[in-house]
């Protein structure tokens, strides 16, 4: 066998394979594609005007609390359920679906499945929101949407998820790659983990705290198996074609992928620790918590070692700005993850502002910049138009970045606060939720400057929507013609 | 070059095709790379680091099993070693807890928590040389019970109280150690000042009135003052 | 990793080592724990709620109290909920089966107000048991009864009426500054009265058998007799 080089072998750039080809799947999923990502973004901004008045009431409890339909119990999950199943959800369709036919080379053979699946799908949260505020929440953490929401929901998904499997058979990818491997577990599992937490939680509920467990593994799972694998899937797909480099150490990478599935799925229970369930499974969540450790290592030695050495083409590309953000964010909700599952740090941080860093570090800070960046990279070459104006997307960034730090910043400080206030008995409860009010109010703060950047995204996409269809209008030869002025 | 290739914003194809992305890092699977001055270490270190993860985790799995029982939520006990001491003995304060619970539950209603009673119907517990002299009359009144005009503190009280003892015809069926809990706890209250009865006096008392089946009244308790 | 059923089969495996291992084992070991019969008291524990309890259960569900407010205490030496110097929101660890009757479980995840399980069970900032009088007027506004609470106002939990006949026995007694005007009177809803019945049902005090499993640290060894057998 002869030798390589001390480079690995080089990735042939796009151009020089199959252009055309690659055009005409990005074609075929631009319709779905839009309807997707346009709903996904109309539910990111109303998240976050929830997410601000709840913010709001946090520190400031007498902001419209006359009015039952906006007490903070209602708006706040109101907020989190928008923003996991609207704006999440949609999202990480959208992305999903791009990246499964792009790495399966077959283009999409129809799309009116889809379409009805996000409607059903944003039918289901719009119902389910509005059940929220109406007074019919679970009280379930991140599943409160009523029961009369979630069967819409359900089948939405196997519309959609369906699809993607139908384009992955319908390719002709002979070797799979990573992301592959992350999408298909991610879609394999949600409609699993969803359908038990929703049937022994909310429609034949189990007995007594095996809720609390069903629920823990629902969450954790909600969070690392689809979320982050999606996200991770669009990591090691975008930081090789982007930098033109293979994933560093990629013969490891499918140890971490099964390490993290096996014992991702145990470890949401080290939230329950010191809680009202048996002592060895508080001990089996703790203990695969630490083992988390193994993964955060090697997919850290395979994002980092890909951009080791190309730092400087952050500058220039806006994709791997984005990309490079919400690598570093995994690794950080990984190393999170176990420091708060060890007793000694898990006695000050439960029950803390600290969960709801943890939580926004990963929804936020690692999937939505990944998602953002992907979707910078998605968006052109399914319209086939450029983005309409770069100042804003480095608005859109540079707030963005900001935000999430000072979010997840002023969060873990005020629940550091808090806890060390909690473990002291002599400190009245009332003075130690006082001294959280400033770090709040930064939180606040970062959320509109988040806000504030997502305007500037859903007005570039709108725009450059309107852009791409005003130029499939002018032009008489319609979609296909489009692909030969790229190709000039 | 256009100015749009700035930040990648535009549409054209100029990143690694998906084509060579699969192909490549197949290849990469296939045959590793060849060990060269940094690759030897790696896979060892990883090696390492795996193996004592998965070490440092089973040592505390282990320590914290807890007995792998569903009747364990404190991951610090150990069901073996304690199975030994299966009826702990309580401490002086438990017993005097214990006692308060079960006084404030039940005798409060008549006694009243203040232990002050209530004039001419019931006693007051507080300073009251029944509760604080002899032992074999308390233990007898909360065992089967008081009837018939009293006479505490220089005042008389007519109530009547009922059985609380494993006796015929008591309703309340109060085991041993709940009497004596109770009576520790009365005995150290609002003043008082009486050494704590234990449960084997209970059961001594019990055995030596099996044969009563009504309460007493305060003439019949003259002889055990 | 090249074939998509090796991974599927993987995935399901993975999936399925954590359900079964997490789910059903522990509906099966605990899930099918029953109440707990005490012999001298005759009753079952933990005691079923009474019809209103369970009403303002759903209220507190559909309120979303869950948000800021824990129901569970953790183990005496972990954080300050039970135990010496603790803020004795419990006299013990909250254990499983207190949550047996409870058609939904409401742990919670965050203390933005402190926990709840035992409201009725110990004292308020001021020393004296809760009553519904004192939750009463902490609904309306919190900040007549604790000066620096956090927690919003539920106004809409109570209704101003006029005094009808004879003033209402359930009207709130409020002092000057909130009183509402001459002839009228706060009274609570039927909401607001079941929530009030719900947190006065909050109590877990019974012992039972497990909660006796509780970790005792080995007694220190004195000084002289630090070797056995030394005498």
């Amino acid at each position: 066998m002869a030798t390589d080089s001390s480079h690995s072998p080089e990735l042939t750039p796009e151009r020089s394979s199959n252009p055309a080809e690659t055009a005409g799947i990005d074609a075929s999923l631009r319709t779905p594609l839009v309807a997707l990502i346009g709903s996904a973004l109309v539910w990111l901004l109303v998240a976050s005007v929830l997410g601000l008045v709840s913010a709001w009431k946090l520190h400031t409890p007498a902001f419209l609390d006359a009015c039952e339909y906006v007490t903070f119990g209602r708006l706040q999950p109101a907020q989190t359920n928008a923003f996991i199943y609207g704006w999440g959800f949609n999202a990480a369709f959208a992305v999903s679906l791009w990246l499964m036919a792009r790495l399966s080379r077959a283009a999409l053979p129809g799309c009116g499945v889809l379409l009805v699946g996000t409607l059903f799908w944003n039918l289901g949260v719009t119902v389910g929101i509005g059940g929220i505020i109406l007074g019919f929440s679970t009280s379930i953490e991140w599943l409160e949407m009523p029961g009369f929401a979630s069967p819409l929901l359900l089948v939405a998904y196997a519309l959609i998820a369906s699809w993607s499997l139908v384009v992955f058979r319908a390719g002709r990818s002979g070797q799979i790659f990573a992301s592959q491997w992350y999408l298909i577990a991610a879609l394999f599992w949600f409609p699993w983990i969803y359908s038990v937490a929703q049937v022994l939680l909310v429609f034949a509920p189990v007995r007594g705290t095996v809720q609390s467990v069903v629920h823990a593994w629902f969450s954790s799972n909600l969070l690392l198996l689809w979320f982050g694998s999606i996200g991770l899937a669009a990591i090691y797909y975008f930081l090789p074609k982007l930098l033109l480099k293979p994933v560093a150490n990629y013969y490891l990478a499918s140890l971490a992928f099964w390490w993290l599935v096996i014992f991702g799925s145990w470890a949401g229970i080290s939230t329950l620790i010191g809680g009202p369930i048996p002592a060895w499974v508080q001990t089996a969540g703790a203990a695969a918590s630490f083992m988390l450790v193994v993964p955060l290592v090697i997919i850290g030695m395979n994002h980092f070692g890909t951009l080791a050495g190309r730092w400087s083409a952050l500058k220039d590309n806006i994709t791997l700005r984005f990309v490079a953000f919400g690598a570093a964010a995994f690794s950080l909700v990984l190393l999170a993850w176990v420091l708060t599952s060890i007793h000694g740090i898990a006695a000050v941080t439960q029950f803390t502002f600290v969960t709801s860093a943890q939580a926004q570090l990963g929804l936020y800070g690692f999937f939505t910049m990944v998602v953002f960046g992907s979707l910078y990279y998605i968006v052109p070459r399914v319209l086939n138009t450029a983005w309409a104006s770069a100042p804003l997307a480095g608005v859109h960034f540079a707030a963005s970045a900001l935000g999430v730090i000072l979010l997840v910043g002023s969060l873990a400080v005020a629940g550091i606060t808090q806890g060390r206030l909690l473990a002291d008995a002599s400190v009245p409860f009332a003075a130690v939720t006082k001294a959280t009010e400033s770090c709040l109010f930064a939180g606040t703060v970062a959320l509109l400057i988040l806000a504030i950047g997502q305007l500037a995204f859903a007005l570039n996409f709108f725009w450059t929507l309107a852009r791409a269809s005003a130029c499939c209008v002018k032009s008489a030869k319609g979609l296909l013609s489009a692909h030969s002025e790229a190709a000039r | 070059m256009s100015a749009d290739q700035n930040k990648n914003l535009s549409a054209d194809q100029s990143g690694a095709s998906d084509e060579s992305i699969q192909q490549v890092h197949a290849e990469l699977v296939a045959k590793k790379p060849e060990p060269k001055e940094g690759f030897k270490t790696m896979p060892l270190f990883l090696l390492g680091f795996v193996s004592t993860m998965i070490f440092v985790t089973s040592i505390y799995v282990v320590h914290y099993r807890a007995g792998f029982s569903p009747m364990v939520y404190d991951e610090r006990f150990d069901p073996k070693t304690a199975a030994g001491s299966v009826a702990k003995e309580l401490t002086p304060e438990q017993v005097v807890a214990a006692g308060k619970k079960s006084f404030q539950q039940t005798c409060a209603a008549c006694h009243q928590n203040t232990g002050l009673g209530v004039p001419g119907t019931y006693p007051p517990l507080a300073g009251s040389e029944w509760v604080n002299g002899s032992d074999e009359r308390v233990i007898r009144i909360l065992l089967h019970g008081l009837n018939g005009a009293v006479e505490v503190e220089g005042k008389t009280f007519n109530g009547a109280m009922p059985a609380f003892g494993k006796v015929t015809g008591g309703g309340y069926n109060w085991n041993e150690e709940k009497i004596s809990q109770v009576l520790t706890y009365i005995r150290q209250e609002w003043g008082n000042k009486s050494a704590p009865i234990t449960k084997d006096q209970v059961a001594e008392i019990l055995g030596k009135e099996k044969a009563r089946a009504k309460s007493w009244t305060a003439s019949e308790l003259e002889t055990f003052k | 990793m090249n074939r998509a059923p090796i991974i599927f089969l993987g995935v399901f495996f993975a999936l399925a080592f954590s359900f079964v291992g997490l789910v059903l084992t522990n509906q099966i070991t605990y899930g099918a724990f029953t109440t707990h019969v005490d012999e001298e008291e005759g009753k079952a524990f933990p005691l079923p709620a009474p019809g209103l309890a369970a009403q303002g259960k759903l209220v507190y569900q559909d309120l979303g109290c869950v948000s800021c407010h824990t129901q569970q205490v953790r183990r005496a030496g972990f954080g300050a909920d039970t135990g010496e110097h603790s803020r004795g929101w419990g006299e013990r660890q909250s254990v499983a089966r207190d949550y047996l009757r409870e058609e939904r479980v409401l742990l919670g995840s965050v203390r933005i107000g402190p926990d709840l399980r035992n409201l009725a069970a110990r004292k308020n900032a001021e020393g004296a048991d809760f009553t519904a009088d004192w939750l009463y007027r902490y609904l309306l506004d919190p900040k007549l009864v604790v000066a620096d609470s956090d927690m919003p106002r539920y106004a809409f939990l109570f209704k101003t009426r006029q005094i009808v006949g004879e003033p209402s026995p359930k009207a709130l007694k409020l002092p000057a500054a909130s009183a509402p005007a001459a002839g009228y009177e706060i009274v609570p809803t039927a909401r607001g009265e079941a929530l009030v019945a719900y947190l006065l049902s909050l109590k877990d005090t019974y012992a039972y058998p497990e909660t006796k499993n509780v970790y005792t640290p080995p007694a220190p060894k004195k000084a002289g007799e630090k070797k056995e057998g030394h005498e």
